[in-house]
């Protein structure tokens, strides 16, 4: 079985052949070969050479596979996704302030048509009880607020744009 | 002895309040909001009773609401836990209106330390001394602007009624000041409903060390050690010791014994805890009182052999203290790491989600007090705490490894947690040497930095490659759900459509 993953940084091509629990596999050219274990459901057990590696593995509401190794994850896109997710590309000048975490927002601070400095904030968001202050990544001028005071955000979304 | 109690709080502090009850054969009564309708602390209760929507303001802070409960559920006394309104006076008096008891102190002494402004004029009075800074709220940022400018920067910017770092800032410009004082009003507002805010001038270099009092509403005081909170991001603690590693007997002495006096010049019964900053020089200076159970508890307890939520419902129930301070004796060294939802790569943000898969640590001298369980969706609203990792040893040095140990078995899949940050600072240099102070994070870690720290060689990648691609070619065909389905989350959808009735 053949596989193609993509990381943040690269793109890996995978072969493995499993029988039983004996795995033999293969990531770019990189020969490994051990025993392959499932012992619960999303855990994987892998011996080599006496040595024993811990992995559990979820997909996410992308369809992705985030690994989770100690407290170590990676995120694989499996190449068969790409494209179905538009990256948005970003318009020439424009510049989108988006929210890190899933929260609420309680203040915004600017009002579209402001000019705003670098590192100025403009939107406040709260995530467990922590207020953030959201701030203009460039100069420049406010364009587009998208969100209102109380409104519930998602993490990625975008809450303003400056120009 | 009461046989029904209400705990007003949730998560990890609720959950542990309860094993004690059920260890003194009390029923629990839980209350809970929309987004807790399955939490762990309403799977612990004997009862559980709705209150309201998620946002706290709308549930946990709303005094009529729990005191309908109250009514409701013949609880006779409630617990508050620490935070939403464990040190609120109204409450107090709504719990003992309704013919409870509120275990804690009087409304009164609440009134008086709880205000961090009044509560200096109380340690004033005891003898003690304080950090330099206002004594009364600051009217206006004119106010603010030139007391701090008399009083020199860097200044601490604080909630009159605050506490764990909520409208908390440190301030070392007049221009940070301006920014810092609305925010600083706003967050205590929302926290505490409350915006005063005051200044202290900022000790160079400082320590956090705390001690823990009981007391009885028959005059006896004790003090069980100190507790050293250093270790402080964003001023919350996030590791905390028993004992301090600078603490000798004599320190310990006055201090605990200047604890004991404050306490009795507020006339306060209960648990309670005197926070102090200590300089280079041991010199120590009161900072505030907390007047309810700490989040950090725990260490006093693995070391005293106290459990402090039994004896506050004791004294509660107007029992005498069991124990004089002869009989308090501290025995080995325990260590706390508060397990946040929090990402330490991108500047701890709060990192609320579903928890896919949760193995907790085990084995000798380790105490798990969680709030959580695997499947659960850690909300947006509350706290970002999710559990507290206690680990006890002999020495400091052994306690040190146990926590490497107990964080090594620990795991949250699915959230980000501020596990992997806890064994850097474990395994740092200063802290293993003890050299540390309330700037210890700020000043070795930059959020930069963090990234870098966490490489794994290139085998432990390709391999989990590996186990991406078998799991995927595994979940093929049998349309593997991506996540656990909240059938809560289907029901509400389906009532919206009208589907439901």
């Amino acid at each position: 079985m053949k596989v193609t993953l993509e990381t943040a940084e690269s793109k890996l091509s995978i072969s493995f052949d499993l029988k039983d629990h004996s795995l033999k596999a293969n990531v770019d050219g990189k020969p490994y070969e051990g025993t392959l274990l499932n012992p619960e459901p999303n855990v994987y057990l892998v011996l080599i050479d006496g040595k024993v590696y811990e992995y559990r593995v979820f997909s996410n509401s992308e369809g992705e596979l985030v690994v989770y190794f100690g407290d170590q994850s990676i995120t694989f896109k499996p190449t068969e996704l790409r494209g179905r997710k538009q990256s948005k590309v970003a318009e020439a000048g424009k510049m989108p302030i988006t929210a890190p975490m899933p929260g609420r927002v309680v203040n915004i601070l600017r009002n579209v048509g402001d000019l705003v400095t670098e590192g100025q904030g403009v939107v406040v968001v709260e995530a467990m009880k922590m207020q953030n202050e959201m701030t203009a990544p460039k100069s420049g001028k406010v364009v587009k607020i998208n969100v209102s005071v109380g409104q519930a955000v998602s993490s990625g979304e975008v809450l303003a744009v400056i120009e | 002895m009461f046989s029904k109690i209400l705990i007003a709080n949730r998560g990890e502090i609720a959950v542990r309040i309860m094993r004690t009850c059920r260890e003194m054969g009390i029923r629990t009564v839980a209350i809970y909001s929309d987004a807790d309708r399955s939490a762990l602390h309403v799977r612990h209760a004997d009862e559980a009773y709705y209150i309201g929507a998620s946002p706290s303001t709308d549930s946990y802070l709303c005094i009529d609401k729990i005191i309908n409960v109250l009514r409701k559920s013949g609880a006779e006394a409630v617990h508050p836990g620490y935070g939403f309104l464990s040190e609120n006076s109204n409450f107090v008096a709504a719990v003992e209106a309704a013919g409870a008891v509120f275990i804690g102190p009087s409304a009164h002494s609440m009134r008086l330390m709880g205000d961090k402004i009044s509560a200096r004029k109380i340690a004033e009075s005891a003898d003690t001394p304080t950090v330099p800074g206002t004594t009364k709220p600051l009217e206006s940022l004119d106010e603010a602007i030139a007391i701090a400018e008399q009083i020199g920067y860097p200044v601490m910017l604080k909630a009159a009624a605050g506490g764990g770092g909520k409208g908390m800032r440190m301030v070392t410009t007049r221009q940070e000041l301006i920014t810092a004082y609305a925010l600083a009003r706003s967050e205590a507002e929302a926290a505490f409903k409350d915006p005063t805010v005051y200044l202290e001038k900022l000790i160079a270099r400082p320590r956090h060390i705390e001690l823990q009092i009981l007391a009885d509403k028959h005059g006896n005081y004790v003090y069980l050690g100190e507790r050293e909170c250093s270790i402080q991001r964003r001023n919350q603690k996030v590791i905390e010791e028993c004992p301090s590693p600078i603490n000798d007997p004599q320190l310990r002495r006055s201090m605990g014994e200047a604890a004991v006096r404050i306490a009795r010049e507020a006339g306060y019964y209960n648990a309670g805890t005197i926070e102090f900053l200590v300089d280079a020089d041991k010199n120590f200076y009161f900072l505030e009182m907390n007047t309810r159970l700490q989040v950090e508890h725990p260490v006093t307890e693995m070391v005293t052999g106290i459990d402090l939520v039994k004896e506050q419902i004791k004294i509660a129930a107007d029992c005498k203290l069991s124990f004089t301070q002869q009989d308090i004796i501290l025995r080995g060294h325990a260590i706390e790491c508060r397990i946040y939802a929090e990402d330490p790569e991108r500047n701890f943000i709060p990192s609320p989600g579903q928890i896919l898969r949760l193995r907790t640590p085990n084995g000798p001298g380790i105490r798990d007090d969680s709030g959580v369980y695997e499947g659960f969706e850690v909300p947006i609203y509350y706290d970002p705490l999710l559990s507290k990792l206690i680990v006890w040893a002999n020495t400091r040095q052994e306690a040190i490894a146990k926590m490497l140990r107990a964080l090594d078995e620990y795991s949250v899949d699915g959230i980000k947690t501020t596990i992997s940050f806890f064994k850097q600072i474990l395994r740092h240099e200063e802290f293993v040497k003890a050299h540390i102070d309330t700037g210890f994070i700020a000043r070795n870690w930059q959020p930069s930095l963090q990234q870098g720290n966490k490489i794994s060689p290139p085998e432990r990648r390709e391999l989990a490659a590996i186990i991406a691609a078998i799991h995927l070619s595994k979940s093929k065909g049998n349309s593997e759900k991506p996540q656990q389905r909240n059938l809560w989350k289907v029901a509400a959808r389906a009532e919206k459509l009208g589907l439901l009735r």
